[in-house]
């Protein structure tokens, strides 16, 4: 006798369902989309040049030329928070891609291998660790030198341990189900177990860390600009036009206040999105959160 | 308990050794040179290359890394962290100044994470759904994402230039003036707390909403217990443990946070001594800073490690 098939769960059906259920997801999600749309089209979206100066337009008050007004060197600075995107992105979305690829394969290699190799690995990121990741960023950014390149490396390292840690962790918990031992039995590599069933099963917290990490690699970038030692003018970053804008609060307040305004953003729509993904994947924190 | 913190302690003290070992190699491996900093700083512009030699073997410089990295090691363990390259100061003494004003300023901020954050979490967690947890899940989602130096700006525009009630920067010690210390005092501790206010509060409300979840919570409902003696007696006892865990990683947001605090409103401590350290490329002074800094770090982990067994009977010392 055939037994009535129970209809298909579609899994992605259900987590678009959960993800989006929540409001303020839907939220971060557009939020961004925007600045993702703003980061590719700056040059068709922005009204002027960011780095065009004008004397005529030094210090100007929020007007119709300029909605959000004009720093000290005439330059619109709604246009440079457009095209700040593309730095914000840049950092936020690379340093978690370059710090997430590197702590999952040094992760896999310390769970996986155990013994000395877990011990010394381990040590070096409990080391990196007790240092905080602003100050660590801050080191290695003024040794490179202020630029994207350094800021990126810089933030990649110090955001670094706390991936190795949670790969690792995965790892351990994960190698000891019967079906890596059932692989190794049957004469899989350790290459190909690494590959094909502990790594997927590490998926789920990774992309959520790497969602939550993108608002803390903004707000690094960000402070390090802010303190000069990250990306330095004239390049339109976000953290650098608040301090620009610091000097003249008196003045023109929203120098300071629009920028930043842009920052908290989409810090809060990354950690959002973050949140949604944590609900979506893990059913236990289901509106926990 | 006692072999888990003598073991505890031993790992500390690698770790810190791990941290000295890695800074001190980054500042010599990087590009940057100091002595080039120092040279074209002061008054040394026409100094020739031979005598840019001799500074450099004065200073040690010349020698092996490792060699470099054991002999300052070895003076770091007898309490002498060099002598700032660029102004000649002693590091330790400055240290010892400024590190001070920083504990001070993120003590408050850490007592304040402690105290407010899991209470308006509990507070949050009991009332979810209504409007006080709408607002405190609002508050916190923004205490996490606010950039502390655009607080801080905030903070000064409208409490200092526009309102005029504080005073922009600057430092007095409470031991000098408590009035002016708390005028002072009071922006930069609020922005050193926001994150671990917010950040406990979402913790707190996250294991609280758990914690109520479970099969003996509803028995102490079925029972017929009003809610403060189950709030209270059994599910904050459950539900705070996570919390305590996260104090680690707040205190290391708190010193991380007191170097952007620091610079904004003008306070020397030692993360202004860092970041002015670091623009100018004096490397013992960065060095110094940081290893006091991962000492201070281990230390608070340990504490809080073994406050945590001491809580929570369940753990097991092995």
């Amino acid at each position: 006798m055939r037994e009535e098939a129970l209809p298909p769960i579609n899994e992605l059906r259900r987590f678009f369902r959960v993800l989006l259920s929540r409001g303020v997801v839907v939220f971060g999600v557009t939020v961004i989309a925007a600045t993702l749309a703003a980061a590719i089209f700056s040059p068709l979206i922005a009204p002027y040049d960011p780095y065009a100066q004008g004397l005529d337009d030094v210090l100007q008050q929020p007007n119709a030329k300029h909605l959000l007004g004009s720093d000290s060197l005439g330059r619109d600075t709604l246009s440079r928070i457009i095209f700040g995107t593309r730095i914000t992105l840049l950092v936020g979305v690379g340093t978690v891609i370059i710090a997430a690829s590197l702590g999952t394969v040094i992760g896999l290699i310390a769970g996986y291998f155990g013994g000395w190799v877990f011990t010394i690995i381990m040590r070096f990121t409990d080391g990196v660790m007790a240092v905080p990741p602003l100050l660590l960023a801050l080191v290695i950014a003024a040794l490179l030198g202020t630029g994207v390149r350094g800021v990126m490396i810089a933030v990649s390292f110090a955001l670094l341990p706390g991936y190795i840690r949670l790969i690792c962790g995965q790892v351990l918990s994960v190698k000891e189900n019967e079906y890596v031992m059932a692989a190794r039995s049957i004469g899989v590599s350790g290459i190909g177990i690494m590959a094909r069933h502990i790594l997927p099963n590490c998926l789920s917290p990774l992309i959520v860390q790497m969602t939550m990490m993108m608002g803390l690699a903004i707000l690094i970038e960000a402070s390090l600009s802010f303190l000069g030692l990250g990306i330095k003018p004239p390049s339109a970053a976000w953290g650098s036009m608040v301090y620009d804008g610091y000097k003249y609060l008196v003045m023109r307040p929203i120098l300071s206040i629009a920028p930043g305004l842009a920052i908290m953003l989409v810090v809060f729509a990354f950690n959002m999105i973050g949140d949604g993904l944590r609900d979506a994947l893990d059913p236990r924190l289901r509106g926990t959160l | 308990m006692t072999t888990y913190i003598v073991r505890r302690l031993m790992h500390a003290v690698l770790v810190v050794l791990i941290v000295s070992l890695m800074v001190f190699l980054l500042m010599r491996l990087l590009p940057g040179d100091p002595i080039l900093m120092y040279v074209t700083s002061g008054d040394l512009q026409s100094t020739s290359k031979e005598q840019i030699e001799q500074l450099k073997h004065e200073l040690g410089m010349d020698r092996p890394l490792l060699i470099q990295y054991f002999d300052w090691l070895g003076s770091a363990a007898r309490g002498d962290l060099g002598k700032s390259i660029l102004y000649r100061y002693n590091v330790l003494e400055e240290i010892g100044k400024r590190l001070p004003i920083t504990l001070y300023l993120g003590g408050w901020s850490f007592v304040i994470g402690c105290l407010i954050g899991p209470l308006l979490g509990v507070v949050s967690a009991v009332r979810r759904g209504k409007w006080l947890d709408s607002l405190v899940t609002v508050l916190a989602n923004l205490g996490i994402t606010a950039p502390p130096f655009w607080v801080g700006a905030i903070l000064i525009y409208v409490f200092s230039l526009y309102l005029g009630l504080l005073p922009v920067y600057g430092y007095t010690s409470p031991l000098q003036d408590l009035a002016q210390n708390l005028k002072q005092s009071i922006m930069p501790i609020f922005v050193l707390a926001t994150f671990p206010v917010a950040s406990a509060a979402r913790q707190t409300r996250s294991s609280v909403i758990e914690v109520m979840r479970q099969d003996y919570i509803r028995t102490a409902w079925a029972k017929g217990l009003s809610e403060r003696v189950i709030i209270i007696r059994h599910v904050l006892k459950n539900a705070l443990m996570p919390v305590v865990t996260l104090q680690g990683v707040l205190l290391r947001n708190i010193i991380g946070g007191s170097v952007v605090v620091e610079t904004v409103f003008g306070i020397p401590g030692m993360g202004k001594l860092v970041v002015d350290g670091m623009l100018s490329q004096d490397y013992t002074v960065v060095q110094g800073v940081i290893v006091v800094v991962a000492v201070t770090v281990v230390l608070s982990n340990l504490v809080i490690d073994v406050l945590y067994g001491w809580l929570d009977p369940r753990i097991q010392y092995e």
